[in-house]
């Protein structure tokens, strides 16, 4: 005769190979996450270690407000990040003011205007952007863009903030595109429907209702790309040159934070020397920025989400 | 009494289904331009690709 | 084959009728709707009058939403519909290439069966109409919040609180919220397509109550499948089956005495 459920049930519970395994895996699956948790804190403390080490060298207070970056200087080097900090910030403000009109346009036609077949179509389409190499990227606005800026204006130079911006743009338009286009398609069709039945057009439903509806994940999704641009390195190093300036030219070589720490780490700067100890000094300080920018998307996520 | 003049609305509607056209116009140029960036990158890595498989890059 | 008009039996029987002489707010002529293959409207007349409220009932799928959805051409939204037949509202046929929707849909208002109010403050939610069709003055959406609020029987219970958001209040007073909503373009007709069957027994009954109320500024059409709501508040019931409108009359006429088989066989609970 078979066995009644109740003495399944209590045969199981008694059998010894499987109460090992369910309490082997949890151990496991905790090794491996204290694995990727024990990674970042290393990084993090070498990033800080290494830091301060620079600062016992440098002083924080020119550090952060010294506007000439001379680190390779024969005479006396001077390490005021400010330069690069303002390459970095030309090269963002390019990508997204490319980015966000064309990633956020592309999201309303997208979500409130295509029909399911276009938008099927063209969804994965565009992500396709996101996945191209950096290096790709770096080519392309050295070889094609910087030529095409450079017949419509003669005054750009080779290397120069415009293209590498331009391109950094164009790799996080799928980015803004993709997630704003989430954020707008998951507010319910009903409140869609609420609007355009009461004499909406297209464009009213989607700019007063559907954009602050989803306000919250369109800003994130910006946020985000803001950060990815800010860490950009492949693009910039390939294609902005290597010059750290403290003005507001954007036509010929900068530098920026990124291109900076590859530039010394494809040199021969010695262990030890201030110039090593200064990358991790930048990186940290790139690392506040992202780290920062992070937040803030999660932050306004938050702050901004609509209860529908 | 009444608030919305209905005439008025009627009036109002070419001009709001203008703006709604024009609007619809520049998301679709949006998409479009980011699909061409697109196509000239793969393009591009298709040509200089090939370019550099023969060795006279 | 009973597609004999019950219109015309009526008009036979009771011919001086007081309602006869009420004006038409929607007359539907032949009106045929499909889905891509599937012909969900077949051959609808019907005559709707100003200042009443008209139930349409009828088993679910039997096409009620379709039909209340081409009043507004909400319906076009599903990009397989194709119609044929004419709707004209206030005698202007609404499938005419220069009768823009969006003006159409500022003279008839709807309410879902969900409420669905905008992730907007509650007074964002009503001065939305306003705002759209061009007003700007504070002082007259203020007016016009709050007069539609009260049109709509919640103006007491959210007057302390019109800068929360919409969705903090019960479901009941959402819905009441969309009506207020519907109200603040000051429409002709309002369309409501089962308002009531996502609300508790009371706010179902508030609403009931509201309708009676808004009659007498608005023609209401309200699609409902609860068989006694279509008898305690509406004037006219269409019978809808299949896509076909199996019977149309005085709500009484429908409950007590209909000439339709299969009317009575629905409306006896025997099946639907
Ligand atoms: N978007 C649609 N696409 C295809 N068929 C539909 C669609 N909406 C409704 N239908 C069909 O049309 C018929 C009528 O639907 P509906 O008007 O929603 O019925 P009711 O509201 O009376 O329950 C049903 O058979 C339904 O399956
Ligand atoms: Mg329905």
């Amino acid at each position: 005769m078979r066995p009644s459920v109740q003495e399944m049930i209590a045969q199981s519970k008694g059998k010894k190979s499987k109460k090992i395994i369910e309490k082997i895996i949890p151990i496991l699956l905790f090794l491996i996450a204290s694995v990727s948790v024990l990674t970042t804190i290393g990084i993090v403390l070498t990033l800080i270690v290494e830091t301060f080490t620079f600062f016992s060298r440098v002083s924080f207070f020119d550090f952060i407000t010294g506007t000439t970056w001379l680190p390779f200087s024969n005479k006396e080097a001077q390490y005021g990040i400010l330069p690069l900090i303002i390459g970095t910030l030309k090269i963002t403000a390019i990508a997204v003011s490319v980015a966000v009109p064309i990633g956020i346009g592309a999201a309303i036609y997208l979500s409130e205007y295509a029909s399911e077949t276009v938008r099927r179509i063209v969804k994965p389409v565009l992500e396709i952007l996101a996945g191209v190499p950096t290096i790709v990227y770096g080519f392309f606005a050295l070889t094609f863009v910087t030529p095409v800026l450079q017949g419509l204006f003669p005054e750009i130079k080779i290397f120069n903030a415009i293209s590498p911006g331009i391109v950094v743009g164009i790799m996080i338009i799928p980015m803004i595109a993709s997630l704003s286009e989430d954020a707008m398609s998951s507010v319910p069709r009903q409140i869609r429907d609420g609007a355009l039945a009461m004499g909406s057009t297209k464009f009213e439903v989607a700019i007063k209702v559907i954009l602050p509806a989803a306000l919250s994940g369109i800003v994130a999704s910006v946020v985000l790309a803001v950060s990815r641009a800010i860490g950009e390195t492949m693009i910039v190093s390939l294609a902005a040159g290597s010059t750290p300036r403290f003005d507001g030219d954007f036509t010929g070589s900068i530098q920026t934070m990124t291109s900076y720490i590859v530039q010394v780490s494809k040199g021969d700067a010695g262990y030890g020397t201030t110039i090593y100890y200064s990358i991790y000094a930048v990186g940290f300080t790139l690392f506040i920025f992202t780290m920062l920018m992070n937040i803030l998307a999660t932050y306004v996520s938050k702050r901004f989400k609509e209860e529908y | 009494m009444r608030y919305v003049d209905h005439d008025l609305v009627v009036k109002r509607m070419g001009s709001r289904k203008i703006v709604n056209f024009l609007f619809k116009g520049l998301f679709m140029l949006a998409t479009t331009i980011a699909l061409l960036a697109l196509a000239i990158l793969l393009y591009r890595i298709i040509t200089q690709g090939a370019e550099i498989s023969r060795g006279n890059f | 084959m009973t597609t004999i008009s019950p219109i015309k039996i009526k008009k036979e029987i009771q011919p001086k009728e007081q309602h006869d002489i009420k004006k038409s707010v929607y007359l539907t002529k032949q009106l045929n709707l499909w889905y891509g293959d599937k012909h969900a409207l077949k051959n609808i007349d019907l005559d709707i009058k100003e200042h009443e409220v008209t139930a349409i009932i009828g088993p679910s799928g039997c096409g009620k939403s379709t039909y209340i959805k081409t009043l507004n051409r909400m319906v076009e939204l599903v990009p397989t519909v194709k119609t044929s037949g004419e709707i004209l509202y206030r005698e202007r046929n609404i499938f005419d290439s220069n009768y823009a929707v969006e003006e159409l849909r500022t003279k008839v208002g709807m309410v879902f069966q969900k409420p669905n109010p905008f992730p907007k403050s509650i007074y964002d939610n009503v001065a939305y109409g306003p705002r759209i069709h061009g007003i700007k003055n504070k002082k007259i959406l203020d007016e016009i919040v709050e007069k539609s609020l009260r049109g709509a029987a919640i103006w007491d219970e959210v007057k302390d609180r019109l800068n929360e958001n919409a969705y903090s209040i019960s479901g009941g007073q959402q819905q009441r919220i969309c009506i207020a909503r519907a109200l603040a373009i000051e429409p002709d007709v309002i369309l409501m397509d089962e308002p009531t069957s996502a609300l508790d027994p009371i706010s179902t009954l508030k609403i009931e109550e509201l309708v009676q109320e808004l009659k007498k500024d608005y023609s209401i059409i309200i699609v409902t499948h609860n068989m006694q709501q279509a008898a305690r508040i509406s004037d006219k019931t269409a019978f809808f089956l299949n896509g076909e409108v199996i019977e149309y009359d005085d709500t009484d006429v429908i409950f007590s005495n209909p000439s339709d088989k299969r009317t009575e066989d629905y409306i006896s609970g025997r099946f639907g």
